[in-house]
């Protein structure tokens, strides 16, 4: 702490311009996520790494799979090279991470299409319903666990705090099927799960690739209702199916935070109920964040379950059919791919709780 | 100055079987100025006496008297709330989690200068340096974070974090116990210093009789919710009446403390520790 403002002043004195001084300042105050942003790319390529040993390693030869043990020699070479398993190892490896370099992960051996564009019209429509649920989860959760801990009304808390134990303890497609057994075909609240949109209505136009801001930018406000109305059911399944395991958390953290001295402090300092109760949700809140990161993956890997169920196309279905064709490349590429993504969910969670918490910051010296 | 009294307080905590009493009808009073010390081991009930005389526990029964009025009635409104927290602050004994970790510590001194003084920010930060300066504290660690200030400075933050108030009577909770001797003895000085310049109260709660008995003019000894012995400082240490208070100060003489609790185990009720209530700092502390 003393060498930060000791440095400051040498800086100074050897008559740097005042300018290189406030630059080097800036950059001390804000190193704790600017490392963490400029450390991403080089994470993604240890990622890439990863994804191109462990695709390796799947066993028997994926160019006799994809051929089916009838091509010439000279097809042989070609699907090898186009695979890019012709060379050693090592020249694999080079090959592959120049190719990623330039942005392009490939061509896919099945659709013959360049891999960039499959994910581009598949994966943000996951992420779309992944992030939708998300969101209805937090708010969710936040508003259950003021019920439960901070304001607690008999009989709702009791209820929240058995949901919350019950974390994770039903599957996401049992829940999607009894949601679409209850709904749809008993109560008939729901559409039939068969996509986004009723049969009768027209996509919006693509604009950024994610079905329901296209849909809200399209401004037809016929079309957005009844796109909401289709994912009411899918992003509640999901909501109930994951959001447990962060509510448990948020619960426990807020029973603890509410105990601690510093709540007895901020009480016997003269702070109101709402200044009390905002702040034993700011303590909570850092290891709830971590969690919401974590289940987000989880959400999306339930997405791909949920459209699989509600057959809203997607990752998931393409996945299947990369994964039945022995298609290296794709494979290959939406390992990377999912890992960008990770890699950036995580990025947001940290600097979140490091926003929250001064104390996860690198360098932020702690006692015991 | 603000006198406090206790009257047939009693804490009692868990239910049926596993009830627990803490506090147990206890009877103390602490006039306007005096400065009290409360001794006994840990789970006599001590610290959970200091939360219930500042209002932040609940009694089972009994009642906390404020200048001869009764506590309770005053902590039903906002109002009276504050009115009673500026006139009696509490310092804990574990600072490294009295502080809330996320905010600075002029952050956490302002909330008691702003809602319980009414100051405005200004005059609130003029008040802050002007508490830091009384207790010596160096102004520029304020704007630190609980967790990059050393052990003694936090603790030195507690006390401004009650002083900055100008309480009329502060419950100090082992303020000293976790810290080393040369800063001990500072930092009792300045509490004394204090309670001597504005003529304010001082309960003063601890398990070490030496430091109790340098601050404080009247002593109380507990044992097992129970008070066992008070009087003034001089009497209490000369002529103990209570075998447990007689153990107490042999436990400090040094030698002997085992042969002398074997003669306390056997000549009066026994000296099992009683288990932590679970509740309030206590229960943080031992965790």
């Amino acid at each position: 702490m003393t060498t930060a403002a000791f440095s400051g002043s040498t800086a100074a004195e050897h008559g740097r311009s005042s300018a290189t001084v406030r630059t080097a300042d800036w950059f001390r105050r804000q190193r704790w996520w600017l490392l963490r942003v400029i450390a991403l790319p080089f994470q993604l390529l240890l990622f890439a790494l990863v994804a191109f040993l462990l695709v390796r390693l799947i066993p028997g030869d994926p160019v006799l799979t994809v051929t089916g043990n009838q091509a010439t020699d000279e097809q042989y070479a070609r699907i090898q090279e186009q695979m890019g398993l012709s060379g050693s190892l090592s020249d694999q490896l080079v090959a592959y991470f120049a190719q990623l370099l330039r942005f392009d992960l490939g061509t896919s051996l099945l659709t013959q299409r360049p891999l960039l564009e499959e994910f581009g019209q598949r994966l943000p429509a996951t992420l779309e319903l992944a992030t939708m649920a998300l969101v209805v989860s937090l708010l969710l959760v936040g508003v259950a666990a003021y019920f439960a801990v901070i304001r607690p009304v008999p009989v709702l808390s009791a209820a929240i705090r058995g949901y919350a134990r019950a974390a994770g303890a039903i599957p996401d497609f049992a829940v999607g099927v009894l949601g679409i057994f209850l709904f749809y075909a008993t109560l008939h609240l729901s559409p039939a799960p068969l996509g986004r949109l009723s049969p009768l209505l027209s996509t919006a136009p693509t604009v950024t690739g994610l079905p329901f801001v296209d849909t809200l930018l399209a401004g037809d406000p016929a079309r957005t209702t009844d796109m909401l109305w289709h994912l009411a059911l899918p992003v509640g399944v999901l909501v109930i199916a994951h959001s447990a395991v962060v509510l448990k958390l948020l619960v426990g953290q807020l029973d603890d935070e509410l105990q601690k001295p510093s709540t007895l402090f901020r009480v016997s300092t003269g702070a109101s109920h709402a200044t009390v109760a905002l702040s034993v949700f700011r303590r909570s809140l850092p290891a709830a964040v971590t969690m919401a990161g974590t289940m987000f993956g989880y959400l999306v890997g339930g997405a791909v379950i949920v459209e699989a169920l509600f057959a809203f196309g997607g990752m998931g279905q393409y996945l299947t059919e990369a994964l039945a064709g022995a298609d290296l490349t794709a494979m290959q590429g939406f390992l990377v791919a999912i890992a960008a993504v990770s890699l950036v969910v995580f990025l947001v969670v940290d600097i979140v709780t490091m926003l929250l918490d001064p104390r996860r910051r690198p360098g932020a010296q702690t006692e015991a | 100055m603000t006198a406090l009294a206790a009257e047939r307080l009693t804490r009692r905590f868990g239910h049926g079987r596993r009830a627990h009493t803490a506090v147990d009808a206890v009877d103390v009073e602490f006039p306007a100025g005096s400065r009290t010390g409360i001794v006994g081991e840990s789970g006599s009930g001590k610290s959970t006496l200091g939360l219930m005389l500042v209002g932040l526990d609940r009694p089972n029964g009994g009642r906390v008297l404020v200048d001869g009025d009764d506590l309770a009635p005053r902590m039903r409104t906002q109002a009276g709330r504050r009115a009673f927290r500026r006139e009696v602050q509490l310092i804990a004994q574990d600072t490294s989690s009295s502080f809330d970790p996320l905010r600075t510590l002029r952050d956490a001194l302002r909330t008691p200068a702003r809602q319980l003084v009414g100051l405005s920010i200004d005059e609130a930060d003029a008040r802050i340096a002007e508490t830091l300066g009384m207790l010596g504290i160096d102004p520029a660690f304020a704007d630190r974070y609980p967790h990059e200030v050393s052990g003694g400075q936090r603790q030195r933050f507690a006390i401004a974090r009650a002083l900055v108030v100008r309480p009329g009577f502060v419950v100090c909770d082992e303020v000293v116990s976790a810290l080393d001797v040369s800063v001990q003895g500072q930092v009792l000085n300045s509490l004394k210093r204090y309670c001597a310049q504005t003529g304010a109260g001082l309960a003063f709660i601890s398990h070490g009789l030496p430091a109790t008995a340098f601050i404080s003019d009247r002593l109380v000894v507990m044992y097992r919710g129970v008070v066992v012995e008070q009087g003034p400082t001089e009497r209490v240490i000369a002529e103990p009446e209570h075998p447990y208070t007689r153990h107490l100060l042999n436990a400090h003489r040094g030698p002997g403390f085992e042969e002398h609790r074997a003669e306390v185990l056997a000549g009066s009720e026994p000296l099992v520790p009683a288990s932590e209530p679970s509740a309030g700092i206590a229960r943080e502390v031992t965790r």
